[in-house]
């Protein structure tokens, strides 16, 4: 057995999902990284042991939580989790204040500090007086991040907290996030389906599939490891181009990929080294003609394979048509854009379309 | 209010330890209430000598009986269903001797107790804005008599109406204008607001007719009986009382009180 | 008709139902919670079971009360041990009022239980609050306005209650005549304007109970303002 700070064995079966996880760590700040639907929520959801009909076993930053073996199973309210749920879940019926305070009797001693401390680092002093239903929804989520601080939790278990927020908000909120993260002792457990937000926040990244753990790791590594990379493929949030150096240069370099679309990378690479690429979809921009006199170092022509809608936002494959470069299913890639776009460009399979991406979206994963 | 001082204590819960105080206040408060003596007889009675046994009670209890009389008031077949359960009555009043007739049959109330209390006599009444004379049982099939009340054939007055109609070969030529009504009250009730032309009530209830008028009483000859009985229930803890009471209903001061009433007395049979 | 025989049947009405509510409220709110939040084997039959007082005539209902609580009844044998008799007495009524309301109090709990995402009672437990306190701090609040309706209505329903009550607590007036009751015997009795009196008085406890309900629930909508 693992000398691991924290272990997390989790096991769930329901109609249509199997949770099987099985996880150790000492790292105090855990990022749990998947696809929506790959169990991350259920994982939380065990640890704070909402789920009578999973078969766990926990043990956060050296506390046990839950050892069938031992017949231990520490109910929910006495587990000493401040957990932040996707949705804030503020209570409407309090005010904002009487929300942070909620679970103070837990914090004993510590609570005015305690409460002290979240009202500061979130910074909602302002907000104390106003009803719940009155707030941004940053707001939100940061008294709800006071209210699970405020109740001098032993760790910390955040679910997607910036998945709600639009992107202004996110950056308005993230700050405060890491603030938290940096200003506490206590174990945190943060989930996310965002490669970049994991990135930020984690010291240590679990990656779930389909309910089973894929990857343990330091995020940078394990984000862009081979058995990840399909994830974030996947969600179609990044096209991961594999192509070799075919012109070398001091800040900028021309690589061509296996099907011989030639791209400018800004970065210095030796002729013949091979690189693997990052290209978010929302990175990929899409015009009607060809366009000229443009900043933008990489432009080919390629045909539309299909358009998704997904979360507001359409997913548009695409084959590269470019120079020599024969349309084949590997080789696609994938370009994020607003339903208005799409209908201005009057997208649909077969149509041709120019791709341009700056040099400076293609970022280097290995 | 207690309330509001509660609701300004940040983060108290809505219903709080006091609210829930209050509650249990408004039950203990509610718990000072009364319920049945031990030494008084209660006797259940028709509705519609609720006026004349509500006067017999009073000269009985004026006449220093033992025991007091408690009275609740019901629909015949009602009381009956509340004896069959075992309710605690000690002595019925019945506005349909074949309800006492069927508890005897059961062994539910004592047959020598029984008692008549009183006789009602069914009259026919017209509505005031009826255009032609009714006096006889053969005006009623005018056609001008288009619609007549009566309650149903479960119902007391609703079968003696019918039997007395069949009686007079009247029963089928009649049927499609009867519209039946709820019970006797109900009968006066349509008659009086000018719902139906005509209608069969008890003579006690004519007496209360605001506007409409008795046509004719239904010939003594051909009167059904309709007889007022009580008895001791079988089962009562406080049978000389009971019995003493039953006396009493049956004695003269109880006759004054329910001819004044409208009733016939037991004394006076038709 | 006397003002003060106006004030005993009103104040009797008004004790009935109180009581009546007041009694099926802890067990309403019980059971509809566990309709609203769990499932298990036979439960749209117990929910069959709730709903038959409203299903039933209340004279059924009452009968069903008179043979259970009668002397001859299953629980008639607590007659024959303590003297105590509750047929016949405002407990009847009351009694009677709390088997009508029970099944309307029960349903306005479960549905509005069924509305409160259960996240915010698995949040107020994360925050240290065990299964009860939950219920209190978060639940029932959260759920106030429509168990509070439900009491309305149970209330409401005790102050019309007329078959169930005729057959086990009779019409005895001064101790078990109610309004509904009052109205009936001097309907009966051609004592319209008696009757209508009585109607007045049951309107102006419908109003007035309106009118609280509508203060409570504009007060607790402000509270925490």
């Amino acid at each position: 057995m693992s000398s691991a700070g924290t272990l997390i064995e989790a096991r769930l079966r329901r109609p249509g999902f199997a949770l099987d996880v099985e996880a150790t760590w000492d790292e105090r700040v855990a990022v749990v990284f998947g696809p929506s639907g790959s169990g991350k929520t259920t994982l939380f959801r065990t640890v704070l042991g909402l789920l009578p009909a999973a078969r766990a076993r926990t043990r956060l930053a050296g506390v046990w939580l839950e050892d069938p073996e031992r017949g231990l199973r520490i109910p929910t309210e006495r587990r000493g989790l401040g957990w932040v749920p996707q949705d804030p879940t503020l209570f409407p019926h309090l005010s904002v204040e009487q929300n942070v305070r909620f679970g103070a009797a837990r914090a004993g001693e510590d609570a005015e500090r305690a409460r002290r401390l979240a009202i500061e680092v979130l910074e909602i002093g302002d907000l104390l007086g106003r009803r719940v239903d009155g707030l941004s929804g940053g707001e939100r989520q940061r008294v709800a991040m006071a209210r699970a601080l405020a109740s001098g939790p032993r760790a910390l278990l955040m679910d997607e907290p910036l998945a709600a927020l639009d992107l202004p908000l996110r950056a308005r909120v993230l700050p405060y996030l890491l603030r938290l993260r940096d200003e506490l002792e206590i174990p945190i457990l943060y989930i996310t389906h965002d490669p970049d937000e994991a990135m930020l926040v984690g010291e240590v990244a679990v990656v779930l599939d389909a309910g089973r753990v894929v990857a343990t790791g330091s995020p940078r590594e394990v984000l862009w490891s081979r058995s990840v990379l399909p994830l974030s493929e996947a969600l179609g949030l990044e096209n991961v181009i594999d192509a070799r150096a075919v012109e070398a240069g001091d800040t900028e370099s021309t690589v061509e990929t296996a099907v011989g679309l030639r791209l400018v990378v800004p970065a210095p690479l030796k002729r013949g080294e091979s690189v693997r690429l990052g290209l978010r979809a929302q990175d990929v921009l899409l015009a009607g003609e060809r366009p000229n006199r443009l900043s933008a170092r990489n432009v080919f022509e390629a045909a539309v394979v299909d358009c998704e809608k997904r979360d507001g936002s359409v997913f548009v494959r695409l084959a590269p048509l470019s120079e020599g470069a024969r349309a084949t299913p590997d080789a696609r890639l994938v370009a994020k854009i607003t339903p208005a776009a799409a209908a201005e460009l009057g997208l649909r399979p077969g149509a041709s379309v120019y791709v341009i991406v700056k040099a400076q979206a293609l970022r280097r994963l290995a | 209010m207690r309330a509001r001082a509660a609701r300004a204590v940040p983060g108290a819960p809505p219903l709080d330890g006091r609210g829930r105080l209050r509650w249990l206040a408004v039950a203990a408060a509610c718990l000072v209430g009364s319920s049945a003596g031990a030494d008084e007889i209660l006797v259940a009675s028709a509705v519609s000598l609720r006026e004349p046994l509500t006067e017999i009670a009073t000269r009985y209890a004026a006449r220093g009986a033992d025991a007091g009389v408690l009275l609740t008031f019901g629909g015949s077949s009602a009381l009956a269903a509340q004896v069959r359960a075992g309710a605690p009555v000690d002595v019925l009043v019945s506005a349909d001797e074949r309800i006492i007739d069927d508890l005897e049959r059961q062994g539910l109330v004592d047959a020598e107790s029984r008692i008549v209390v009183a006789y009602n006599r069914l009259v026919v009444m017209v509505a005031e804005d009826l255009e032609i004379p009714v006096d006889s049982p053969e005006d009623l099939a005018r056609p001008e008599v288009r619609r007549i009340a009566t309650p149903e054939l479960a119902v007391p007055v609703g079968r003696y109406a019918r039997e007395w109609l069949q009686r007079r070969g009247l029963l089928e030529r009649l049927t499609p204008r009867l519209i039946p009504t709820e019970h006797a009250r109900a009968t006066l009730a349509a008659v009086d607001h000018g719902q139906a032309d005509a209608a069969f009530v008890y003579a006690t209830d004519a007496r209360l007719a605001r506007s409409a008028r008795i046509a004719f009483e239904v010939p003594d000859a051909e009167q059904p009986r309709i007889v007022y009985a009580a008895a001791r229930v079988q089962s009562s803890t406080r049978r000389s009382g009971a019995d003493d009471f039953l006396a009493f209903l049956g004695g003269e001061a109880s006759r004054d009180a329910l001819r004044t009433a409208g009733f016939v007395s037991a004394g006076d049979p038709p | 008709m006397s003002l003060d025989e106006v004030a005993s049947i009103t104040s009797l009405t008004l004790r009935v139902g109180l009581v009546a509510t007041a009694v099926i409220l802890p067990p309403c709110l019980a059971l509809g919670y566990v309709l609203a939040r769990r499932s298990f084997p036979g439960k749209s039959a117990v929910q069959a079971v709730v709903a038959l007082p409203m299903v039933l005539p209340p004279v059924a209902v009452g009968l069903g009360l008179l043979l259970l609580l009668g002397r001859r009844g299953p629980l008639g044998w607590l007659w024959s041990l303590s003297g105590v008799e509750v047929v016949f007495t405002w407990w009847a009524a009351a009694i009677a009022a709390a088997v009508v309301g029970f099944p309307l109090l029960t349903r306005a709990c479960e549905q509005s239980f069924a509305e409160i995402d259960p996240r915010f009672e698995e949040v107020g437990r994360s925050l240290g609050l065990g299964r009860m306190r939950t219920f209190f701090r978060v639940t029932l609040p959260l759920a106030r306005r429509g168990v509070f309706y439900g009491m309305l209505l149970a209330f409401t329903r005790a102050l019309g209650e007329f078959g169930a009550t005729t057959l086990v607590a009779g019409i005895i007036p001064g101790r078990t005549e109610t309004l509904a009751l009052g109205i009936y015997s001097r309907v009966q009795l051609g004592d319209d304007s008696g009757a209508l009196v009585l109607c007045a008085a049951s309107f102006a406890i419908a109003f007035a109970a309106m009118l609280v309900a509508e203060g409570w629930l504009r007060r607790s909508r402000t509270a925490v303002e």
